[in-house]
């Protein structure tokens, strides 16, 4: 029992209006006594608990009990569910932020990791966020966009993965690229497969192939580079005694020059890979 | 006094028991009007708060004050811990999803975003999916699974990061990729350094090289293409001598390397191989 009783009646006492009144309210103003801090368990009856301020999780160390529960292990808010699926994923979290005005493309939700800088604290660290690309009705196109922090630049999106089916590189860094990372300028930007006709069998990023005269051949790109000297063109032709080279390079197109051993120009199949800083 | 007194007696007045009885039955029938809106902060004690339907935070606008506490700063929630670490990470937030049922390859826990569009409100947007490709006993593996929407659909499987360091690409590339983005169709899927031997100095997706000849090479993929149609390209450690392919097939490509007189010639080489797999 917090709080404690006003009075205690002995046998005979005269009950006066005073110490009935006292009693009274003694309970009604303190009532954060009378059931803080709570000795059992407080059931809520399937209602809401409004206007909190914050909620103080307790360090249980371990598994929230059953699920459906919010529990603290250590560090970690631990929010556990349980159901009957094998081989399904359970959806088990929802950051839903809807709007109060007419949703526009680009609309999104995010989920935000703060930590703690020599200067910063707490540092927004970083943010993963899914983003509407398009909100028009029953055309609904999504993206997932991965921010992090990047120098001077702040809180700047890294890697958007992309409705397309792509993924969106946002930063280029500048200097040596560290080890084992893939970067946007490492990326094969076209590459394609022409028979000695010429016809594009098979391509990635290439509107068409065309002659261009003999052992000459057009490669027209369907995405373009942004200028003539920013990418770099390498091939193969289909059997030995061919050599390749590139000239006549533009941002949307390059010419291929196929050669015999003895610099004699003539039609073969090639096969070229393209990369460069789209 | 969220409760008000439902009698207040007055000196000299006789004690009725109705009014007694009104007075306890005041406080028993509204211990909620009691209690509610708290008046201070209430200490659950370590006891749960079970049956709730909602939890409704007023606008702090601030962070939570003290480490193991939720506040609403706007329109985020905040979860706040704070602990001694210096250069390592904190798990802050841990989504857990069992089952009472036997796990297997393909049970996960998701993470879904949702905002508004046009016409739904709320339209599921996005999610990441944790997933157990491999639930088996200290061999499990899992990946992540990123699902976006496109068309209007619901979201599908997109991006997945995959367990063993690679990047899966669910989606067949677009007509007109978009540029500086990495799809399923641009990236190089085997290259090799092979001596002259030949011998495999070094590759990756490569099996094999075998010697099919003077100046004839045949290089096998460990994981094959779809087709015949793919491209490789390659070069000759040495100046005046050129690598064409030829027999192309989905398992296999044969490298032939001559000399600047158009002889077949065993040369060391280099390449590489990009296409549908």
């Amino acid at each position: 029992m917090a709080l404690s009783a006003l009075k205690t009646f002995v046998a005979g006492e005269v009950l006066t209006a005073s110490d009935l009144n006292a009693m009274n309210t003694h309970i009604l103003t303190n009532p954060m006594i009378l059931i803080s801090p709570l000795t059992g368990n407080l059931a809520a009856g399937g209602n809401d608990i409004i206007d909190i301020d914050e909620l103080q999780l307790s360090d249980a160390a371990a598994n929230p009990t059953a699920s459906g529960r919010l529990r603290r292990n250590g560090n970690a808010l631990v929010w556990a569910v349980e159901d009957a699926r094998t081989a399904t994923v359970a959806t088990a979290l929802v950051l839903q932020s809807v709007a109060t005005a007419a949703p526009a493309d680009n609309i999104g939700a995010g989920l935000r990791l703060r930590a703690e800088s020599s200067t910063d604290n707490p540092l927004q660290l970083a943010e993963i966020a899914g983003r509407l690309d398009s909100v028009t009705a029953g055309a609904e196109t999504s993206s997932l966009a991965f921010t992090t922090l990047f120098g001077a630049s702040g809180l700047t999106t890294h890697t958007t993965v992309t409705a397309d089916g792509g993924l969106a590189f946002n930063i280029s860094p500048a200097g040596s690229p560290p080890a084992n990372s893939l970067h946007v300028r490492a990326i094969v930007d076209v590459w394609g497969t022409v028979s000695i006709t010429p016809t594009l069998e098979d391509s990635f990023n290439i509107t068409s192939v065309a002659d261009a005269g003999v052992g000459l051949v057009t490669i027209t790109f369907n995405t373009d580079f942004p200028d003539a000297t920013n990418y770099a063109m390498v091939a193969s032709g289909d059997q030995a005694a061919v050599a390749i080279g590139f000239d006549t390079f533009a941002a949307g197109s390059v010419r291929v020059m196929i050669r015999d051993l003895s610099d004699v120009a003539g039609d073969q199949r090639f096969r070229f890979i393209g990369i460069g800083a789209q | 006094m969220a409760l008000g007194a439902a009698k207040t007696f007055v000196p000299g007045e006789i004690l009725l028991a109705a009014d007694l009885n009104t007075l306890n039955t005041n406080i028993l029938n509204n211990a909620l009007t009691l209690i509610s809106p708290l008046l201070a902060d209430l200490d659950a004690n370590g006891f749960d708060l079970t049956g709730l339907d909602e939890l409704a935070f007023t606008d702090s606008t601030a962070n939570p004050t003290g480490t193991g506490r939720l506040r609403r700063n706007g329109l985020v929630l905040a979860w706040a811990v704070e602990d001694a670490r210096t250069n390592t990470v904190a798990r802050a937030l841990i989504l857990q999803a069992t089952t009472t049922g036997v796990p297997a390859a393909g049970i996960g826990t998701g993470l879904l975003f949702r905002m508004e569009s046009a016409d739904e409100d709320p339209a599921d947007a996005a999610e990441i999916q944790c997933v157990a490709s491999d639930v088996t006993a200290g061999s499990e593996d899992t990946e992540f699974r990123v699902f976006t929407r496109t068309g209007g659909a619901a979201p599908t499987e997109n991006v997945t990061f995959r367990g063993d360091g690679g990047i899966f690409f669910a989606r067949a590339d677009p007509a007109t990729p978009a540029a500086g983005r990495l799809y399923r169709g641009n990236f190089v899927r085997a290259w090799g350094n092979v001596s002259i031997t030949p011998t495999l100095n070094d590759s990756y997706n490569i099996t094999s090289v075998a010697d099919a000849g003077v100046g004839l090479v045949t290089i096998t993929f460990a994981t094959d293409f779809t087709n015949a149609t793919y491209a490789a390209v390659g070069a000759i450690s040495q100046g005046s001598a050129v690598v064409g392919f030829d027999n192309f097939a989905a398992g296999t490509v044969r490298a032939t390397l001559s000399d600047n007189a158009a002889v077949l010639t065993d040369f060391s080489f280099t390449f590489m191989a990009i296409g549908d797999q």
